[in-house]
């Protein structure tokens, strides 16, 4: 019934995103990128399709990082018009979404200041979907002092209770936790907190179809990143005892998706890819995707050539996060341009690096970008 | 108004009856809810194929049949309302039995109407968007349908033996 009464509030912002499907590049674009021979080349033909302001102040040899901040600053200020254009429950939503970035762009920062880089320079690096206005403010007071950073700054950034949630968690003393534990530690946790919120506010306050959409999406990507924690722990040389295997999964694995609780006592004691197939057998098509992953045993053969567990995966998400675009009067659509469009600028920027490093044609790494909406249509 | 108060006091040995009020209603009843339960059931499984259509255009025909199985709802509804009303007749002639079960008689078919329309629609819906994905699942959506379908007929067939009363 909520078909009938979507329009009303979040009709428009529907259609924006509607109208920026036809923005994506197309697989004839894709195979026209991969002839151009110089980023110069590259950055012309990018200026004709949808990209085309936002590269125009920029002089041809465009180092890739600055690519990436130009189209990801594009993608942030269409997202930031939709926000603008959406009222009530859509509004929250919107925001709630990227509050993803901002994490990563908080714990970049803070990497950043403890190995004493600039901070200009690092406010110029930040992902422009996680900006918000309390950015400004992280930095160091003298003599390491996170404590304080933590007390002052970082509670009143809207991502501040995840911070919380995550000290309670690991009980652990704040000036150690910054400047001893991993940065990727501690982005994996924050995130896994987050997508747990995530879920509960759409379990909470969305309308059925949307629910339908998104519950659906949340819990694979829970799922995802379940599997690669276990993936990467595997063979990890950092993790030497079961216990601490044990202990570190349980911490980063999420809570939601079809894999927990069903088979969670199973994939924390998988010690080997073939124990991890087995704890993901039940569920959905895991086992088909896991079938063709590389042994994370024998790591230090990966080339260019395999395909890793990251590939098959972005693979099956972005099938997923297609179908899911199509569906009407569920605000999954939202969730799915915001991922697409990520994709599609990973994709520029894979190929960007390619064409600067003049790899020959038959390189293998030139068939490794995932084309938004290609799995349809099969 | 004055005529029946005329009536109540002058105490006629015929007295108005309010029979007709519900035979009417039956008539309303099963157009009115029929047709709800054909709207609810064309516009979910309508969503569907307007999804699909876009990177599937050559099953779109295929995938009308839940739009077509909910628009024989409201066809049902629209075979009572005809028949019912050709028997509701002036108060004085029609007792209060055959009010009552040509109202029971709408109500049947309405409401079952309304139920099948539900089921078609969001079968429908879900069953297009698989059946883009994986033709196979056509005939067991068609069984489905068909199933759903039948309630709306059991409906219709205690509607048209109340209507006879």
């Amino acid at each position: 019934m909520d078909l009938c009464v979507f329009g009303v509030d979040d009709g428009y912002a529907e259609a924006i995103i509607r109208g920026l499907r036809a923005s994506f590049l197309t697989e004839a674009q894709y195979q026209q990128m991969k002839n151009c021979a110089s980023i110069p080349e590259l950055k012309s033909f990018l200026e004709e399709t949808d990209y085309q302001n936002c590269l125009q102040a920029d002089n041809p040899q465009i180092p890739t990082s600055i690519l990436r901040q130009r189209l990801k600053k594009k993608l942030a200020d269409e997202f930031e018009y939709i926000e603008a254009q959406s009222t009530g429950t859509l509004t929250k939503y919107l925001f709630h979404l990227r509050c993803r970035f901002m994490i990563d762009n908080v714990v970049n920062m803070i990497e950043g200041l403890k190995n004493k880089i600039d901070i200009e320079i690092l406010l110029s690096n930040i992902d422009p979907l996680g900006w918000f206005p309390e950015i400004k403010n992280i930095k160091v007071l003298e003599g390491d002092d996170y404590s304080s950073l933590y007390r002052d700054v970082l509670i009143d950034t809207p991502i501040g209770v995840y911070f919380m949630k995550f000290l309670e968690e690991t009980l652990n003393d704040i000036q150690n936790l910054f400047r001893e534990m991993k940065p990727e530690y501690i982005r994996t946790s924050l995130k896994k907190m987050w997508l747990e919120d995530f879920y509960l506010f759409c379990e909470q306050e969305l309308m059925p179809t949307s629910q339908e959409a998104l519950l659906e999406l949340l819990k694979f990507e829970a799922d995802f990143k379940t599997v690669q924690v276990i993936y990467n722990s595997i063979g990890n040389r950092d993790l030497n005892t079961a216990a601490k295997i044990i202990t570190t999964r349980k911490q980063l694995c999420p809570t939601i998706g079809n894999l927990y609780p069903d088979c969670e006592k199973l994939y924390l004691q998988a010690m080997t890819l073939d124990a991890l197939r087995e704890a993901v057998k039940g569920c959905d098509n895991y086992r088909d995707l896991l079938k063709d992953a590389p042994d994370p045993l024998k790591r230090e053969e990966f080339n260019v050539q395999t395909k890793t567990l990251d590939d098959i995966m972005y693979d099956d998400e972005c099938r997923r996060y297609a179908l899911a675009f199509d569906g009407q009067g569920s605000y999954g659509v939202f969730y799915s341009y915001l991922k697409l469009k990520e994709q599609e600028i990973r994709n520029i920027i894979w190929l960007a690096e390619m064409i600067s490093r003049k790899l020959a044609k038959n390189h293998p790494g030139w068939k490794k970008i995932i084309i938004p909406f290609s799995h349809l249509g099969k | 108004m004055l005529f029946i108060l005329d009536t109540m006091v002058s105490s006629d040995t015929t007295s108005i009856s309010a029979s007709s009020f519900f035979g009417f209603m039956g008539v309303t009843m099963a157009l009115v809810l029929a047709n709800l339960g054909a709207g609810y059931g064309t516009f979910k499984a309508g969503a569907g194929i307007a999804a699909i259509g876009i990177w599937k255009p050559e099953i779109i025909m295929k995938s009308l049949i839940p739009v077509v199985m909910a628009g024989i709802l409201g066809i049902y509804g629209m075979i009572v309302a005809v028949l019912l009303s050709q028997k509701v007749k002036n108060p004085l002639e029609y007792s209060y039995k055959s009010g009552f079960a040509h109202m029971a008689s709408g109500l049947c078919c309405g409401c079952s109407c309304i139920a099948a329309g539900f089921a078609i629609g969001i079968v429908g819906d879900v069953g297009v968007r698989g059946n883009a994905q994986q033709e196979r699942l056509f005939v067991g959506l068609i069984l489905i349908l068909i199933f759903a379908e039948a309630l709306a007929l059991y409906g219709l067939i205690v509607s048209l033996i109340l209507s006879q009363s």
